[in-house]
């Protein structure tokens, strides 16, 4: 039997851990980098910190009001902007500006990188449910128990992303100077 | 709303997908088979369908390459794309249906999760002119039942025994998907 991954990117094993981790990584592995962040005045990585996030912030609300306005997702040029700060971007952050914007639906993150899905115009929803009439007529329905039916179904929408916030809490999404560390 | 899928490598879902109930069944022999989903620990659906409104072709193929590769238990894909054009008459679709290839040997530690590759069970290829079918072009009705085998919905388990038995296939017509492309793709005032 496989066992399952343990990472949030599954299925992805070539490609490379996120920006946090590399950040975090080169922090041992490199002897000169370490010993430049160490002494490096916390105060103003702090800052720099803070204007990178505004900076990100101001971009993400951009798109995101392009994004509920058009309906469609922002070109991919300008969400490249985002991605440059994604070094200072983690899922709780994210999610935090795309309640601020409205947006329930859409946005997706993965290892710092912001994306937004296709907006779903009809017949999104209409093919789903010609799909789900189809399956229940033929596999549910002929043995009708409502507490135990022959299948579950789940009707999603294909950008629904607020199970992430369960996880929002998890140190594999936090940054690494919010992660806590042994000893 | 609960998750189902954890879709390989994107913090998505699929738009719809069935489970058998109970999944892993108690009483079947393959039960120890099962596996979870990462992170959710929840076994993966068997079915799932995708659609895309004037989304790209090809990113559909490559999701269905992962939903039915080695990283997921997810053993038949349905995939619906509808591309809105200028006029109706032009307005173009396509739909696949395909299978995990459950005999495929075990990938090695690494291999992509594209691996192995889906079996096609239908799918609708482009035109002489290199573009998808029109949408108001029917489909002959000699080719448009696609069959997915049933126990494709329950493998790695077997097919429960249930009265009424349970269809050998689930069969997917494809005309009527076209056809509710066409009927609900316009703006309510252009169906007087």
């Amino acid at each position: 039997m496989r066992q399952p991954r343990e990472s949030a990117s599954t299925g992805v094993s070539n490609l490379p851990s996120s920006p946090a981790s590399i950040v975090s990584n080169q922090g041992f592995s490199n002897g000169s980098n370490a010993t430049i962040r160490e002494q490096a005045d916390p105060t103003t990585e702090s800052n720099e910190n803070k204007q990178r996030i505004t900076s990100a912030k101001r971009i993400f609300k951009n798109l995101a009001r392009s994004y509920l306005n058009k309906r469609s997702p922002p070109d991919p040029e300008h969400i490249q902007e985002l991605w440059e700060y994604k070094d200072v971007l983690d899922l709780k952050t994210v999610f935090a500006w795309r309640d601020e914007v409205g947006i329930r639906r859409g946005v997706l993150y993965e290892d710092g990188k912001v994306e937004f899905e296709e907006w779903p115009n009809p017949p999104h929803e209409d093919i789903i449910d010609v799909f789900e009439r189809v399956f229940r007529r033929q596999f549910v329905n002929p043995w009708p128990n409502d507490l135990d039916p022959t299948f579950l179904g789940k009707h999603n929408q294909g950008e629904e992303t607020l199970f992430l916030e369960d996880y929002s809490n998890d140190v594999r999404y936090k940054l690494p100077w919010k992660k806590k560390t042994a000893g | 709303m609960m998750l189902d899928t954890n879709f390989p490598g994107k913090k998505k879902q699929p738009d719809s997908a069935f489970i058998p109930n109970p999944r892993p069944n108690p009483n079947d022999p393959g039960a120890n088979l099962i596996q979870l989903q990462p992170i959710l620990g929840q076994p993966w659906p068997t079915i799932v369908l995708e659609v895309g409104n004037s989304e790209g072709v090809p990113k559909l193929i490559e999701h269905r390459d992962k939903y039915l590769g080695h990283t997921t238990q997810v053993n038949v894909y349905v995939g619906v794309s509808y591309n809105r054009n200028r006029y109706r008459h032009t307005d173009s679709w396509w739909m696949c249906v395909a299978h995990r290839d459950i005999y495929a040997p075990q990938p090695p530690p690494g291999t992509p999760p594209q691996y192995p590759a889906p079996i096609i069970i239908g799918e609708l290829q482009k035109t002489a002119g290199n573009k998808w079918p029109i949408v108001n072009q029917p489909i002959p009705a000699n080719a448009s039942i696609w069959s997915v085998p049933t126990s494709l919905l329950f493998h790695p388990e077997q097919i429960p025994a249930v009265i009424p038995r349970f269809p050998p296939s689930f069969d997917i017509d494809i005309e009527i998907f076209r056809q509710t492309i066409v009927r609900r793709r316009l703006p309510w005032y252009l169906h007087l």
